[in-house]
């Protein structure tokens, strides 16, 4: 679900699960607003409680793309994979240090804004 | 002498849309144990994505049209949990799929070292009836 506030395109994961399945829709999605000229995007992952490679892999897709672009500015947020998250080795740390590396805007938990 | 406490035998079509039924399964089935050295949902969340990814992998090898099935096997024998998904496809060479490069944003190669990261021990067999990925977490 993409929607506009106050200037930014908003791109809100309405899926528990970001995986195989959909995560094609979603890198297709980001690209097709990056390519419309969209200057700030937030993807919100809210809802998503699951993220598999090919999930992280349409995140880093996007994040990609926004780099090649002057002054956009990309963030993830709403990263809810608490679940885990006491655990040092568990997926979430493993996700959430991937996104270090990758320098993301990575925003633990509140809404997107 | 070994002992088996369960023997599980999944068989899915070879369609992501299935994962998510996969993955379920494999966090009811974690919770369900006794384990004693690991949080139980910690585990069921490691197992749910190992499964995802490894049942992602056999979809996407097996070069198969719809008609095509996955079959997974997920077993308890000795405090060992072994998770096993076969395919029918060219199969790959395990050995040969190096550690991502975390300075790279690639955007691919991260499901074998998720699966890696998690489980105990990984080893990929071609046999006369397919190849089958076997995994083993140990849960004492």
């Amino acid at each position: 679900m993409t929607d506009m506030q106050n200037g930014r395109t908003v791109v809100s994961v309405r899926e528990e699960r970001l995986e195989a399945h959909n995560s094609n829709e979603l890198k297709d999605l980001i690209h097709k607003i990056l390519e419309d000229g969209a200057h700030n995007l937030i993807v919100d992952l809210g809802q998503v409680q699951f993220i598999d490679s090919s999930g992280l892999g349409a995140l880093l897709s996007g994040y990609k793309n926004a780099n090649l672009r002057a002054h956009l500015r990309w963030r993830v947020c709403s990263l809810a994979l608490s679940r885990c998250s006491n655990s040092p080795g568990c997926t979430a740390y493993s996700i959430s240090t991937l996104a270090c590396r990758t320098r993301w805007a990575v925003k633990a938990e509140g809404p997107a804004g | 002498m070994s002992e088996t406490i369960l023997n599980l035998d999944i068989v899915v079509p070879n369609q992501t849309r299935y994962l998510r039924v996969v993955g379920n399964i494999a966090e009811q089935i974690a919770k369900e144990l006794d384990t004693r050295n690991c949080d139980q949902d910690t585990l069921a969340y490691h197992l749910n994505l190992v499964l995802t990814e490894a049942v992602a992998n056999a979809i996407q090898y097996s070069g198969g049209g719809a008609k095509e099935t996955v079959r997974i096997c997920l077993s308890i024998e000795n405090n060992d949990l072994w998770v096993r998904v076969y395919d029918h496809g060219q199969g790959f060479d395990l050995a040969a799929v190096p550690t991502p490069d975390f300075d790279d944003v690639s955007e691919r190669g991260r499901g074998i070292f998720f699966i890696r990261s998690l489980m105990d021990s990984v080893e990929y067999h071609r046999t006369d009836s397919g190849n089958v990925l076997e995994m083993r977490k140990k849960l004492t």
